[in-house]
């Protein structure tokens, strides 16, 4: 699909910071089923942002605000093509071996999602991961949200969560099985779900490489699933990273517009 | 210099002055609480002393009757609240650690030692509301001399930079807001028509309120008569001479802010709204604060003296 | 004296060798009452200057001093000068070997360590992939600890490339021996060790970033004074002459690191930090940490910092790849190895964790991960239920786990309460890597187990510290 796609986040200090820092991870990088027409990244109130590959070859922006400073607006637009390639994610730009992609999650794996992971017994890796997208997608109820993710082990405990804490779950449960698997941070474009933020998991299968699930929706990403960052957990992903100095409450708002484009109507001669 | 280093250094001297500050008004409420019942105060001495260390808000969280030996226990020993002297010594004390190469070895040392001591009088009185008379008095002697060798090691080993200038900042800006909190609870007192009617119970009052400040000898010394009230506002908030007056407290602020603004060669917020206060005072009579209001004007300048606090905290403290 | 073990005074026989004959003679003659006296001496110097350190989980001693022992722990020209030899070459390959990891990871095409031994490892940081180091050096600030078997050779115990402390306390240790033991110490040609903060400066110096080639601001970030090693960043503060900061003194403004100062902020080269990777930049590793400066890292990427040690390096001081050490020194150097490893059985490969599990009881296992003794078996002492314990987490994890002989680690002698015995030692020298070479000052910290027969120095499980003396003199 094509789509024009408007993200805004916008935090609200409760009492003037007197500075903040800011990285961003809003930019989509094309591969072979997403095609970025064109992007832009601003901030508000305007400060350089400043434009880096980070070690997973993720595009980020980072930038720094003097305060006192009230609020800051994040926006991210533009225009992308995707494409239904059933959830295989070829012709990205790969700058960490697979190995990387079995280390255990920074809190330990938890018993709990160990014992959940040696349930699962397919034939193969492929239709092992099909049957734990199943089983969390059963298990885990889902509840969209745009705070903070928990701990896996602790949604796991819960049985509930949003869509970017079942991911980690899956990377988990994946990695414990012994199965390269990493998080993947983006937003959904048809508008299913009641939070802006959405994350879901690539998991590496031989001779056909990363294959993306969506636990939370029990599905492989279709051309709904707009990618914007992978990490070896949901921070190295995370679409967007604050810190500030002073003592307040930060409010924080995000608003996802997307817009259908249509599709290139004359067709022309091949 | 680090605005964390100069915090630092300017709380050691705010923490430890603060203390010498409660020793001092506990020893003076002490003396009127012995007194037999029939002078004894006619407001009521361990409420008004909770008031004038500003603990009377947390105090009845964790009491409920404000007698003498829980006002003790909770302003001298009590951990839960945080202007206790003992919470000051350790404040100062983490707060010396914190910036111990920016102090002297005595200094340093000094309020090592003196902590050392603290926990080991806590170890010996586990039960703050049991300590008799002579292990107080022996205890509120040994804050004082605490923070008066801190202050006389500060003053013969230190360097004359910024560092001895926020120290010394520190002392002179929480002095004046001791001075000015004494005055608040007590003006009653101390206003006209409390006219002194030959031994009366007042007087004991008004010594223990100059006892506190440790400036009974030094009235003699000014005024060379008997205790008056309006002497007593006018020593303590307009005489120069009076190391714990307002003016001279004031005056002491201006001179460090000013030290500080010419060694970095640049005067702010701090220095205009010290010299603002300053000037005040120096343009006030004590008939004149008398006739305004002597509790307007006290509250006045707690308020400014607070604000000059925060001045000084955002221009140099904060960073 | 103990059976079996090499004491480094006597060396099993009835008369010492050299190099400790003075120390020998003044052990003789010294009345008992002296070392008591000297003893405590010590302990009241410390306690006043105030040189205490926390141990984690033990909240009544949160501030306690590590006994130190005023008997010197020497060792001759000849000696030193093998083992500096050693551990230049040793530092050398550490520093190559991370350029590699993070760049090029050609010994990992060359199949000479596993690569998950190395990604997998939760110290190796992606965030850093692809980054040079500035001039190439990754570990500035180096401890390698090392034991002696016999008076020949010198074997590397561990790595430490992350933030290895002790420093303060070797330096310290050489002060108190000057004040409580002169004509000791006056008899004997000792090198000087007083020279380390200057050569820490030079060296933090000559990494600074390029754009200030004439006068970096260096700085040493500490997690604050309730760190266990707080009063070691004090120190080297003070002797550096640099500003001791903490993460909320630093600013980052595009990319420019900052320090709060009295005066309005002040641009920062080097960071000396002394504050683990995990909480250095909370937008980019913990997002909790309030105990670095958020955007800290893209300062550092950007070139405008010099982060000493660099972040990552703890890769390479891991148990797991310290096994592979003598391979790694002969890849990139082509040499062999001066200083020896300890042999180690890698429990992640099954044979090795076969002889592990079927010796507990004569082994030390080690956590891949761990540091400062914790979560280690010492098989000769530890209980049947200890053992067990540890079999089960074999078990359940081999790939954390590593195993070595119980080392005969050399003795020295050590003065207690009315009584002078032998006791275990490693030492612990300092080396520091700057852009203009190697520097490493004739000494370093000597750990001694207090407790009688026991292995384990570390100073959070009981051990003392000794002063090391290097002499002018050969051993042989």
């Amino acid at each position: 699909m094509r789509a024009r796609v408007t993200l805004q986040i916008e935090v609200a200090f409760s009492e003037p910071v007197r500075s903040a820092n800011t990285l961003l991870r809003l930019t989509p990088r094309s591969f072979d089923s997403l095609h970025v027409l064109d992007w832009f990244v601003g901030v508000e109130p305007v400060a350089t942002l400043r434009r880096s590959e980070d070690g997973y070859g993720n595009l980020s922006h980072s930038c720094s605000h003097a305060g006192p400073l009230e609020r800051i607006v994040l926006t991210a637009e533009g225009q992308v093509e995707t494409q239904d390639a059933a959830g295989v994610a070829h012709g990205l730009h790969e700058k960490q071996p697979l190995d990387l992609f079995l280390r255990h999650c920074h809190d330990g794996p938890g018993a709990e999602i160990v014992d959940f992971a040696k349930t699962i017994n397919g034939a193969d890796r492929l239709s092992r991961l099909h049957q734990l997208m199943g089983a969390l997608n059963e298990t885990i109820a889902f509840a969209p949200t745009d705070s903070a993710p928990r701990a896996a082990a602790e949604v796991f405990a819960e049985g509930k969560g949003c869509a970017r804490e079942i991911a980690q779950i899956f990377v988990t449960a994946a990695r414990a099985q012994n199965i390269p698997a990493r998080f993947v941070s983006g937003l959904l474009l048809d508008g299913a779900e009641g939070a802006a933020f959405h994350g879901w998991a690539e998991a590496h299968v031989e001779n056909i490489g990363w294959v993306a699930f969506d636990a939370a929706l029990g599905f492989c990403p279709r051309d709904a699933h707009l990618r914007l960052a992978h990490g070896v957990d949901y921070w190295a992903a995370a679409p967007w990273r604050q810190a500030f100095s002073g003592y307040a409450e930060p409010t924080v708002e995000t608003r996802l517009k997307v817009t259908a484009a249509r599709q290139a109507s004359w067709q022309t001669q091949q | 210099m680090l605005a964390r280093t100069a915090d630092n250094i300017y709380w050691v001297s705010r923490y430890l002055e603060r203390a010498d500050f409660l020793a001092r008004l506990i020893e003076a409420s002490n003396r009127i609480s012995a007194l037999p019942t029939t002078y004894a105060a006619k407001q009521d001495e361990w409420t008004s002393v909770l008031i004038a260390s500003g603990a009377d808000e947390t105090f009845p969280k964790h009491f409920d009757v404000a007698n003498e030996a829980n006002v003790i226990a909770y302003l001298a020993f009590d951990p839960r609240n945080l202007s206790s002297i003992r919470s000051c010594i350790e404040f100062a004390r983490t707060n010396a650690r914190a910036v111990r190469t920016a102090l002297t070895v005595e200094m340093w040392e000094h309020i090592n030692s003196a902590w050392i001591k603290l926990k080991a009088f806590e170890q010996r009185h586990s039960d703050p509301t049991a300590i008799d008379r002579e292990a107080l008095i022996g205890f509120l002697d040994f804050v004082k001399e605490t923070s008066s060798l801190y202050d006389g090691f500060g003053y013969r080993t230190m360097l004359r930079n910024d560092i001895y200038y926020f120290a010394r900042l520190g002392v002179s800006l929480e002095r004046a807001d001791n001075t000015a909190r004494v005055l608040d609870v007590k003006y009653q007192l101390l206003l006209p028509e409390h006219e002194p009617l030959g031994g009366s119970v007042d007087y004991f009052q008004w010594s223990a309120i100059l006892r506190s400040v440790s400036a009974l000898t030094a009235y003699h010394w000014v005024y060379r008569e008997s205790i008056k009230p309006w002497n007593v506002a006018d020593l303590l908030i307009l005489r120069q001479e009076m190391p714990r007056s307002l003016i001279h407290c004031t005056s002491e602020v201006v001179r460090w802010l000013d030290a500080i603004g010419n060694q970095y060669g640049r005067h702010g917020n701090a220095q205009r709204q010290a010299r603002a206060i300053q000037r005040k005072l120096e343009n006030a009579s004590i008939k004149e604060i008398f006739q305004s209001g002597l509790h307007e004007f006290v509250d006045g300048f707690i308020t400014e003296n607070n604000g000059l606090a925060n001045a000084i905290a955002e221009q140099y403290l904060l960073g | 004296m103990s059976q079996g073990f090499f004491d480094e005074m006597t060396n099993g026989a009835t008369d010492p060798r050299a190099i400790y004959s003075g120390v020998a003679d003044w052990l003789r003659a010294a009345p008992p009452e002296i070392l008591d006296a000297r003893r405590e001496q010590a302990e009241l110097l410390f306690r006043k200057i105030g040189i205490t350190f926390a141990v984690y989980g033990d909240k009544e001693a949160a501030e306690r001093l590590i006994p130190f022992d005023i008997i010197p722990r020497l060792l001759g020209a000849d000696e030193w000068a093998r083992l500096e030899a050693g551990l230049i070459q040793r530092v050398k390959a550490l520093n190559m070997f991370l350029t590699d990891i993070y760049g090029r990871q050609e010994v990992l095409k060359a199949g000479i360590i596993p690569p998950d031994l190395v990604f997998r490892n939760e110290c190796y940081r992606p965030e850093m992939q692809g980054h040079r180091a500035p001039h190439d050096i990754w570990t500035h600030i180096a401890g390698i600890d090392i034991v002696r078997v016999d008076d020949e050779d010198f074997y590397v115990l561990e790595d430490n490339c992350r933030t290895p402390s002790g420093v303060s306390y070797m330096l310290e240790n050489r002060e108190m021996m000057m004040r409580l033991l002169p004509g000791l110490f006056a008899g004997h040609a000792v090198l000087p060790v007083d020279n380390y903060p200057d050569n820490l400066l030079a060296s933090l110096r000559s990494a600074a970033p390029p754009h200030c080639a004439d006068d970096p601001r260096i700085v040493i970030l500490t997690p604050g004074q309730f760190n266990s090693a707080y009063y070691e960043h004090s120190f080297l503060a003070d002797k550096l002459g640099v500003e001791l900061v903490e993460g909320r003194d630093l600013t980052v403004r595009d990319d420019i690191v900052y320090m709060k100062t009295t005066e309005g902020e002040k641009r920062v080269d080097v960071i000396y930090r002394r504050v683990d990777d995990d909480f250095i930049d909370p937008l980019v590793f913990r997002p909790d940490s309030v105990l670095g400066a958020a955007g800290l890292m893209g300062a550092y990427l950007a070139g405008n910092v010099t982060l000493a040690n660099a972040p990552g390096a703890g890769v390479a001081d891991d148990k797991a790849v310290y096994t592979y050490m003598p391979d790694i020194i002969r890849f990139y150097l082509g040499e062999e190895p001066k200083l020896k490893n300890v042999a180690t059985w890698r429990c992640r490969e099954q044979d090795a964790l076969k002889y592990v599990l079927e010796h507990l009881s004569e082994l030390v296992v080690k956590e891949v991960n761990g540091s400062g003794g914790y979560g280690m078996l010492v098989g000769p002492h530890a209980s049947k239920e200890q053992i067990e314990t540890f079999r089960q987490k074999l078990l359940s994890d081999p790939d954390g786990f590593i195993a070595q002989p119980t080392l005969s680690l050399s003795t020295c002698p050590t003065s207690f309460q009315g009584g002078v015995a032998p006791r275990h030692v490693d030492l612990r020298p300092f080396v520091l890597s700057g852009a203009d070479g190697v520097r490493i000052v004739p000494g370093g910290l000597t750990r001694v187990a207090l407790k009688e027969g026991s292995l384990v120095v570390n100073s959070s499980q009981g051990g003392g510290t000794k002063d090391t003396w290097v002499l002018a003199t050969n051993a042989k």
